[in-house]
C-alpha cells in the first residue's frame, strides 16, 4: 500500500480496536470494544464490512484459532493490525493534528 | 443449549462467502447472541430480535457485495494458531457458487426422471403467467401510446337522468379551454361521416371533427403538413382536412403532394394540409377515422350550447391533478350556469384520467385472466415443491452419509436451495421461449375491439417479470422441502428407518400441498365450466326473430342536398321500394339502429303520468326507425300497429314502446293511447303500439326498456337499411347497396352485414374469455392430477412392506386396496371440499366482472369436482392395486 493511505472514521476505531486488543480481538471482542469506547453504535454488519475492507487493504491479518464449544463449535478469527495499519493510524492521525492546529473551538461561538 | 434462531441462522448462512468468514460470523454472533440471552439482564426473546436484525443486516451486505462481483479470500481449511496468511486478491466465495451452480446442474441432468416433469411443469406454469401478464400489461397497465398520456383527462358533462354518459358541448368545451388554468390545453372532436369526392371518384368515407385544440391535446404531430390552427373553426374558416395515415397510404399511395390539394367533401371544396401519423393511437375508434375537419360551426353559434354531443379531452397543466381540474373546471361550469339557461343545476361536470376511461370495461376481464394465471402458478409451485420434497425423502440417506462425513447443514441447505434456483432459472428461460408463442396465439384468437391489443409484444418489463416469478418460485418452492429435509435427524436417516416422526412430517407436507393444489384446481376447473356455460348460452341465443334472412346496410345521406325532413322522406321511400322490387327482397325497412347492428343510439330517462314523481327517472334507449320496420325484422307486435306512411311530419307524434317498458311504465296492462314523455330530448309521444322484447345477447341481461318513433316524423340524414331476403341475405347484398346508390348517388353506403355474421362477430369475446378460462383449467387440472398421483404413489410405495405383511397374512387385495385409499381419498375430499368453498367465491367475482355469467352454477361445480375426484381415485387405485401384487418376501425385504 503507498503512504497515501489515510483511514475513514470507522476505519480508524475498528484499527485502534484491534490494535488496543493486542492480538487478541475477534469479531465479539471487537465489538464490544467498539461500544464500550463511544457512545456512537456500531452494527455487527458495519464493523465486519470494516474489518473486510481493512484485510483487503493490508492493514489487518487474521489466523483461525480451534473450534470452540461456546460458538456453536465455530472457530474464531482473531486479528493483529499489520505494520501497513500502524503506520495509516499514525499518518491519519497527523494529518488530522494539521488540519485542527491552530482552530480555537470557543463554546457557543462561531466557528471563525 | 442456547442457540441463535434457526432459520435466521440459516439465512445468513445462506449469504455469507465461504471459506473462514462464514464460520467466523456465525461463531462470533453465537456468542454476542448467547452473551444477550443468558447474560446479566438478559433476554431471550430479545436477543432474538436482535439476531434476526443482524441477520437481515449481514445478509443484505453479503448479497449484495456477491452480487456485485466483490471476491472473498478464504481462510485455509485447517489453519494453525500461527498460520497467518497474506491477502490475496482471489477467493473462493464466488467460485463456490459457480461451482455450486456446476454441481447442481449435474446433479439434474443426473436425474432426468425428477428434472423434466420439474421443468416442464415450471414452465407451463411460467408460460401461462407471462402471457397474459404481457397482454394484461399492455392493455390494462401501460399508459395510453401518446406523448405524456397520463397528463389527459376527458371532461364530460353529466346530468343525474343521463349519469354514466360522457359528453360535452363545443360552447362549453371552449369556455372551459379559454379560462382554465390547470388544463393547458383541450379540444373536442366527434365522429362525423363524409363523402370524398376527387380524381379518384367518390367514397364515403369514414369522417370526424375535430378543433384545433383536441390536436394540441393529444399532441399529433403530422408526418406531412400540419394540424389545424385555432382560426380553423367555424363556417367559411373549416375548408381544411387532416388525412389519416391509413387513408392516405390506400387513396393516395402515400403520396407526398397530396398536401395542398383541393378534394371536395361532401359537396364542399376543401384543402387537404396534413397527414396524420401512423398507428396515432386514438380512444373511441377515432383511430379509424379517415378523414378529419374543424367543426363547421362556430364555438357560440345558435344552439351549439346544447349540442351535448362531443368528446373534449383536455391535457393537465404541469403538476396539476385530477381532482384540481375537476374543482376548477366545475367552478367555470358554474358560471356558464347563470349566463345560461342551458347549463343548469342538474347539470354536473365529471373530468376523468382518459386512460380509465378507454380501458374501462376490459380492465376486470383482464384481472380475471392474472387472477387465473397467478393460481396456476400456485399449483405449478405446490406441485414442484411435492415433487422436491419426494426427491429430498429419496436422497435422505445419501445426505446422512455426507452430513456424517463432515458436511454441515448449511451446506447441504445451500445445495439445495440452490439446485431449485438454478432449475427455477431454466425453468425461465423455457417459459419465455413458450410465451412469445404464447402471446402469438393469444393475439391470433382474441377478439377485435379489445384497446391496444394490437400493441401487445414482449419486452423488457415482461422478462424481468419472468425472472421475478421464476425468483418468487424458488422461494416458495425450495423452502419448505430444503428446511424438512434437513430437519430430520440425519444419523436416524442413515439408520434407513422409515419410520420416524420426521416422516410423518413430511408426509403430512406432502398431504398439505396436495390438499392446496386440488382446492386450486377446483376453482379453476369450475370458473372454467361457467365461462363453458355462459358461452353455450351465448350460442343457444334466441333473440325473438329469425335472424337468417336480414341484412342491414348504412347510408348516411348527404345533409347538404336536403333542406327538410320532407325532402328526404321521399327519398327513404323510394329505396325501400326499389329495394323491394329486387328479386329475393321480402321485405325493406329503414331504423336508426336495431339489434345487432347500429350499435344503438343511447338511452334517455323517460316519464309517464302516474309515475312516482320523486327519484331518477328510469331510461329507454331510443331508435327512429321506418314503417314496415318490425315486419321486416320480424319481430311480432303484441298490441297496437306498426307505424305508416301516415304518421307523417303532420300528424300527431307517436310511438311504439316494448313490452319491458310497458310493463314498467303501464303496470295495468294498457299501453295503448297513453303519452311518453323524454325530458331530455324534449319529445312527447302517444304510445300507438307495444312490440315483444328482443332478448339481449348477453345471457341472463333482462330485456331493456325501449321506445320507437317514426322517422317520418323525427328522421335524420342517416339510416340503416333492413332487408329480408327469401334466400340467402348475401346473394342481394350488392343489389340492395345499387338500390341505395340509384336513388341518391352521392349517398355514403356502409358495407353491408347478415345479421348471423354480426351475431358470431358478438360471440367473439365470449369465446375468448372462455378458451383462456378453459386452457388455464386444463392445465391445472393435469398438474393437479400429476401432483396427485405422484404423492399418493409415492405414499403407497412406502407402505409396500406393510402390505407385504397384511398379504402374507392372508388380508385379500380389495381390502388392501381399500385401506390405501380411505387415507389419499380422505385428502382428495377435503381438497376438492374447500376448492368448492372457494368456486362459490370465485364465482361470485367473476360474475362482477364478466356480464352474463351466473355465479354459482350447481352443474358447473360438480362437473369441476366429479373430474378432480376421478383423477384422484385413479391416482389411489393404480398404485395400491400395484402394491397388492408385490410378492410379500419381496415386499418384506423392502428397507
Amino acid at each position: 500500500m503507498g503512504s497515501k493511505t489515510y483511514l475513514g472514521e470507522l476505519e480508524q476505531r475498528v484499527l485502534w480496536a484491534v490494535l488496543r486488543l493486542d492480538g487478541e480481538g475477534y469479531g465479539t471482542t471487537i465489538l464490544e470494544a467498539l461500544t464500550k469506547r463511544s457512545d456512537r453504535r456500531v452494527t455487527p454488519g458495519a464493523m465486519y464490512a470494516t474489518l473486510d475492507r481493512l484485510e483487503e487493504k493490508g492493514m489487518i491479518q487474521s489466523r483461525l484459532a480451534d473450534p470452540e464449544a461456546g460458538r456453536g463449535g465455530r472457530r474464531k478469527r482473531y486479528m493483529t493490525v499489520t505494520a501497513e495499519g500502524r503506520g495509516a493510524l499514525q499518518r491519519t492521525r497527523e494529518e488530522w493534528m494539521r488540519v485542527w492546529d491552530g482552530l480555537d473551538l470557543v463554546p457557543g461561538g462561531n466557528e471563525t | 443449549m442456547i442457540r441463535p434462531p434457526r432459520t435466521a441462522e440459516a439465512l445468513l448462512s445462506f449469504f455469507l462467502p465461504g471459506g473462514g468468514i462464514r464460520e467466523t460470523v456465525l461463531g462470533d454472533l453465537h456468542e454476542m447472541y448467547v452473551h444477550r440471552a443468558a447474560g446479566p439482564g438478559g433476554s431471550r426473546v430479545r436477543a432474538g430480535r436482535w439476531y434476526w436484525a443482524q441477520a437481515v443486516r449481514l445478509s443484505a451486505t453479503y448479497g449484495a457485495k456477491r452480487l456485485s462481483g466483490t471476491r472473498y479470500r478464504g481462510f485455509a481449511p485447517a489453519p494453525g494458531p500461527a498460520e497467518v496468511r497474506k491477502t490475496t486478491t482471489r477467493g473462493d466465495g464466488m467460485v463456490g457458487l459457480a461451482r455450486q451452480v456446476r454441481l447442481s446442474l449435474r446433479a439434474l441432468i443426473r436425474s432426468p426422471g425428477f428434472t423434466l416433469p420439474s421443468l416442464l411443469i415450471l414452465a407451463i406454469g411460467m408460460t401461462g403467467a407471462t402471457a397474459v401478464f404481457t397482454v394484461v400489461d399492455t392493455v390494462v397497465f401501460r399508459p395510453l401510446d401518446l406523448p405524456e398520456s397520463h397528463r389527459l383527462v376527458i371532461v364530460c358533462e353529466d346530468h343525474p337522468r343521463m349519469s354514466g354518459f360522457c359528453i360535452a358541448s363545443p360552447s362549453n368545451a371552449e369556455d372551459f379551454r379559454q379560462g382554465s388554468s390547470t388544463l393547458t390545453e383541450l379540444g373536442i372532436a366527434r365522429g362525423w361521416p363524409f363523402t370524398l369526392t376527387d380524381d379518384g371518384g367518390t367514397e364515403g368515407v369514414r369522417g370526424g371533427l375535430a378543433s384545433a385544440g383536441f390536436w394540441r391535446t393529444v399532441g399529433a404531430r403530422p408526418v406531412l403538413g400540419r394540424i389545424f390552427t385555432d382560426e380553423e373553426y367555424g363556417p367559411e374558416s373549416d375548408q381544411v382536412v387532416l388525412l389519416s395515415h391509413a387513408f392516405w397510404t390506400s387513396r393516395y399511395g402515400g403520396d407526398e403532394s397530396v398536401v395542398g390539394r383541393i378534394v371536395t367533401l361532401s359537396g364542399e371544396a376543401v384543402e387537404v394540409v396534413g397527414v396524420l401519423p401512423a398507428n396515432f393511437d386514438l380512444p373511441w375508434g377515432f383511430g379509424e377515422i379517415e378523414v378529419w375537419k374543424p367543426p363547421h360551426f362556430t364555438p357560440f353559434g345558435e344552439g351549439i350550447r346544447r349540442w351535448r354531443g362531443f368528446r373534449a379531452v383536455g391535457r393537465l397543466a404541469e403538476g396539476a391533478s385530477v381532482a384540481a381540474a375537476s374543482a376548477e373546471l366545475t367552478g367555470i361550469y358554474a358560471g356558464i350556469g347563470e349566463r345560461s339557461e342551458e347549463v343548469n343545476d342538474e347539470w354536473r361536470l365529471r373530468v376523468e384520467p382518459l386512460l380509465q376511461v378507454v380501458v374501462g370495461n376490459t380492465r376486470p376481464v383482464m384481472l380475471a385472466f392474472l387472477a387465473a394465471a397467478g393460481l396456476l402458478l400456485l399449483i405449478v409451485c405446490a406441485n414442484v415443491a411435492n415433487l422436491l420434497l419426494a426427491r429430498g425423502l429419496g436422497r435422505r440417506q445419501e445426505l446422512a452419509v455426507r452430513a456424517a462425513m463432515g458436511a454441515g447443514r448449511t451446506r447441504l441447505v445451500r445445495e439445495i436451495l440452490t439446485e431449485s434456483m438454478v432449475l427455477s432459472g431454466l425453468a425461465a428461460a423455457l417459459a419465455l421461449v413458450f410465451a412469445t408463442g404464447a402471446v402469438r396465439v393469444l393475439l391470433a384468437v382474441a377478439p377485435p375491439g379489445i384497446p391496444r391489443l394490437d400493441e401487445v409484444a414482449m419486452d423488457g418489463r415482461v422478462l424481468l417479470f419472468t425472472v421475478l416469478l421464476s425468483a418468487i418460485a424458488t422461494t416458495v418452492f425450495a423452502a419448505l422441502p430444503a428446511l424438512r429435509v434437513t430437519a430430520w435427524d440425519l444419523g436416524q436417516a442413515l439408520k434407513g428407518s422409515a419410520r420416524s416422526g420426521h416422516l410423518a412430517r413430511s408426509t403430512r407436507l406432502q398431504n398439505g400441498l396436495v390438499l392446496a393444489e386440488l382446492a386450486l384446481s377446483v376453482v379453476l376447473l369450475s370458473t372454467a365450466a361457467l365461462l363453458t356455460r355462459s358461452f353455450i348460452e351465448y350460442l343457444q341465443w334466441e333473440p325473438g326473430f329469425d335472424r337468417e334472412p336480414l341484412l342491414a346496410v348504412s347510408a348516411f345521406l348527404d345533409a347538404g342536398k336536403y333542406s327538410s325532413l320532407e325532402e328526404f322522406i321521399p327519398v327513404l321511400r323510394q329505396a325501400e321500394a326499389s329495394m323491394e322490387a329486387i328479386p329475393g327482397v321480402m321485405a325493406a325497412a329503414t331504423a336508426s339502429a336495431g339489434p345487432l347492428f347500429g350499435g344503438g343510439d343511447g338511452a334517455t330517462p323517460f316519464s309517464v303520468d302516474g309515475m312516482a314523481p320523486a327519484g331518477p327517472l328510469p331510461t329507454a334507449r331510443w331508435y327512429d326507425v321506418g314503417p314496415r320496420y318490425f315486419e321486416t325484422l320480424g319481430l311480432p307486435m303484441v298490441r297496437g300497429r306498426e307505424f305508416t306512411e301516415d304518421d307523417g311530419p303532420d300528424a300527431a307524434a307517436v310511438a311504439i314502446v316494448n313490452e319491458s317498458l310497458a310493463g314498467r311504465a303501464w303496470p295495468d296492462g294498457n299501453a295503448l293511447g297513453r303519452v311518453i314523455r323524454l325530458p331530455e330530448l324534449e319529445r312527447s309521444f302517444e304510445v300507438v303500439g307495444v312490440v315483444s322484447d328482443v332478448q339481449p345477447i348477453v345471457p341472463g341481461v333482462a330485456p331493456y326498456p325501449e321506445v320507437y318513433w317514426s322517422n317520418r316524423q323525427l328522421g335524420r340524414m342517416a339510416t340503416f337499411f333492413l332487408v329480408r331476403a327469401s334466400g340467402e341475405p348475401t346473394t342481394v347484398a350488392q343489389a340492395v347497396v345499387d338500390a341505395i346508390e340509384g336513388v341518391d348517388p352521392d349517398a355514403s353506403v356502409g358495407s353491408p352485414i347478415t345479421l348471423t355474421r354480426a351475431a358470431e362477430r358478438e360471440l367473439v369475446e365470449p369465446r375468448f374469455q372462455a378458451l383462456i378460462l378453459i386452457t388455464f383449467a386444463l392445465a391445472a387440472l393435469v398438474l393437479s392430477a400429476v401432483g396427485v398421483y405422484a404423492v399418493v404413489s409415492y405414499a403407497v410405495a412406502r407402505r409396500t412392506r406393510e402390505v407385504g405383511i397384511r398379504v402374507a397374512l392372508g388380508a385379500r387385495a380389495n381390502d388392501v386396496v381399500r385401506l390405501m385409499a380411505r387415507t389419499s381419498l380422505t385428502i382428495v375430499a377435503v381438497g376438492v371440499a374447500i376448492g368448492l368453498g372457494g368456486a362459490l367465491l370465485a364465482g361470485r367475482l367473476i360474475q362482477g366482472l364478466i356480464p352474463g355469467v351466473s355465479p354459482a352454477d350447481p352443474g358447473s361445480l360438480a362437473a369441476g369436482a366429479l373430474i378432480l375426484l376421478l383423477v384422484a381415485f385413479a391416482a389411489v387405485v393404480v398404485p395400491a392395486r400395484r402394491a397388492t401384487r408385490v410378492d410379500p418376501l419381496e415386499a418384506m425385504r423392502v428397507e
